[in-house]
């Protein structure tokens, strides 16, 4: 991989979260937490349940509000009080649920909430959908991504399988010109083959310069596709380093806490 | 690559099973452009339309006539303007059971007002405004104050009937001008009004559906409220976009009711959502919301009323048409239930 210029590289990395601090009632689920994520970035971030990912996750998509800390893009600091701003500044999110409209078709998903109008004043007017231009844009982004649906002119979403549907929301992200991609367990609902074509789509996207931040409990998944791992445990970042530095012994010592507490606290200062 | 931890392959496969097993086979029945598919996205009305039809032959000879035709297609005209909106509502996930007393409520109004010697334009505007006023409404209580369509409805459905009762006080006014009577007994050709209307506003709302923002975001909003949202979608202004529209087709239907019967009695409209709901439901909209034919309208609508014209010419009492209401509305949900089941989603 070339261009592994990773956020400590250089330039400015696209985002830069510095001390986020998060608390439900009593209990502390982001303790200090501090992250860089910039082109040709793919860091998987793991920990056991309840380590705070998924609550990292949705701080940076704007959907929690932190308690303390800063979010910066482009090293400016930002306040994202909802997941519409965080979308505008190109941050997208692909969630466990996908956040598909079953009964639509590929191009109503990918074009939802900002569908192409037609025929001029009174199309605007009336609304009026450009039916065969959105079909056409779909058919060619997705061929562009290399993805193969039956059906995909004709076929309500909820008759394709898990994978597909994965693919369809990962094109919509890449579609709308997404800054930083963010994963919530892309492909814990896939079988073994629809995952590896997840796999592939990702690492497509990765090259096309988008750093994505992806939540996984397989470390098999995360050591396949990423360059970079981060372990989270008790809310804590405990490890950050490049794949090649590391093993999954080792990820697996510091997500259970496995690995001596000096050796922590030394890495987790770095 | 490393052997993962067991922990944590044993956490990502119960992960993996707790999800809905669509993906089984990867593979997609394509049957969209099938006879079967067609049928199915009519929820296989069309059958049982053309079995009730010959049936109805055989019991009465009166039946399959033009004149009796033309009958029973002009029965179910009003029930089909008022459906056309209903399932845009009921694609929403929403639903209005308010539509027949707002029905009677604009009748009386209305009705008055030219009985009173109101002009006739002026007449149309405010059956048209008043529908559009009411539907507004309903769509504000559900959207600015939360409750839920079928007990806000259901409300506002009690509050209408009291409201025109209070104005009529049991009175029938009657004898409107010529323009309006026309509206409800006049034809084009051979066809009458009331079914050029309903088939304008078939049409009509046929190609809102198919081909514009309103029908896709009823499909967005009834589908995946969450996702619409996510979207950017202003749901709620939306929703309130349906229940006027729905408002705006109970104005219409009240001028073409009043003009039919040339009369009106603060009894209008009573049990109209009823037969509304069911033909709708009949046609293969889904109550569940995210899915929802126009045509199905149409259908279903014919289908109720060759049933209960059939059921009449055959010498049945009046009252077994509420009995059969009763069983299609019950019968048709069930009919969703199974085939939504049988897709494998819940």
């Amino acid at each position: 991989m070339t261009e592994q210029q990773n956020s400590t590289g250089n330039g400015i990395p696209f985002l830069r979260v510095e001390d986020i601090s998060k608390k439900f009632q009593s209990v502390q689920a982001l303790d200090k937490v501090s992250l860089e994520v910039g082109s040709g970035d793919l860091v998987g971030l793991v920990g056991d349940n309840g380590a705070g990912k998924s609550t990292l996750v949705k701080v940076i998509a704007g959907v929690y509000q932190p308690d303390g800390g800063t979010i910066y893009i482009n090293d400016e600091p930002v306040v994202m009080a909802t997941p519409h701003q965080a979308r505008e500044m190109g941050i997208e999110t692909a969630y466990q649920d996908l956040a598909l409209v079953d009964h639509l078709r590929v191009d109503g998903n990918l074009f939802l909430g900002r569908e192409i109008l037609t025929g001029g004043f009174i199309g605007r007017l009336l609304r009026i959908l450009d039916r065969r231009g959105m079909k056409q844009i779909t058919r060619e982004n997705m061929k562009k991504l290399n993805i193969k649906i039956p059906g995909l002119d004709s076929e309500p979403v909820r008759r394709m399988s898990g994978g597909q549907r994965q693919a369809v929301a990962l094109a919509r992200s890449v579609f709308w010109g997404s800054k930083l991609l963010l994963l919530d367990e892309p492909t814990a609902a896939l079988g073994a083959s629809q995952r590896r074509e997840a796999e592939k789509l990702i690492l497509q996207i990765k090259e096309q310069g988008i750093p994505i931040i992806l939540i996984s409990h397989n470390l098999e998944h995360v050591f396949a596709i990423c360059n970079r791992i981060a372990v989270l445990r008790h809310g804590r970042k405990v490890k950050d380093c490049k794949k090649e530095e590391t093993n999954p012994t080792e990820i697996v010592g510091y997500i259970t806490g496995g690995v001596a507490a000096a050796q922590v606290s030394r890495t987790a200062t770095s | 690559m490393g052997q993962p931890d067991d922990k944590l392959m044993v956490n990502a496969t119960r992960q993996e099973t707790q999800r809905r097993a669509v993906d089984k086979s990867g593979e997609i029945q394509l049957r969209r452009n099938t006879i079967v598919g067609w049928l199915e996205r009519m929820n296989l009305l069309v059958i049982p339309l053309i079995l009730v039809i010959i049936a109805m032959s055989l019991l009465s000879e009166r039946f399959f006539t033009q004149r009796n035709m033309i009958t029973v297609m002009r029965a179910s005209s009003i029930y089909i303007i008022v459906g056309v909106g209903q399932a845009f509502l009921m694609t929403s996930k929403n639903i209005d059971l308010s539509v027949g007393s707002m029905m009677g409520l604009i009748m009386g109004l209305v009705g008055t007002f030219i009985f009173f010697g109101g002009s006739v334009p002026l007449a149309i505007l405010y059956a048209i405004g008043l529908g559009l006023l009411l539907g507004t409404v309903n769509g504000a209580i559900v959207t600015k104050l939360g409750v839920p369509a079928l007990l806000a409805t259901l409300g506002m459905m009690v509050s209408y009937r009291g409201m025109v009762n209070h104005y009529m006080y049991g009175t029938t006014v009657s004898r409107f001008p010529r323009q309006i009577v026309y509206l409800g007994q006049g034809t084009v050709g051979p066809i009458p009004m009331p079914i050029v209307i309903a088939l304008a506003v078939a049409v009509l709302g046929a190609c809102l559906y198919y081909f514009t923002r309103f029908g896709r975001y009823a499909v967005a909003i009834g589908g995946n409220e969450e996702a619409a949202t996510l979207a950017g979608i202003p749901v709620k202004r939306w929703k309130t976009i349906f229940f006027a529209f729905q408002g705006l087709l109970v104005g219409i239907a009240a001028l073409v009711f009043l003009g039919r019967l040339d009369s009106t009695n603060p009894g209008m409209g009573t049990g109209l959502e009823l037969h509304v709901i069911v033909g709708v439901a009949l046609g293969g909209t889904l109550l569940f919301g995210g899915k929802g034919s126009i045509w199905g309208v149409v259908l279903g609508m014919f289908l109720i009323a060759v049933l209960t014209n059939g059921l009449m010419l055959a010498g049945a009492g009046f009252f077994i048409q509420n009995i059969l209401l009763g069983i299609l509305l019950v019968g048709s949900v069930a009919l969703q239930v199974s085939r939504e089941k049988a897709r494998g989603f819940d």
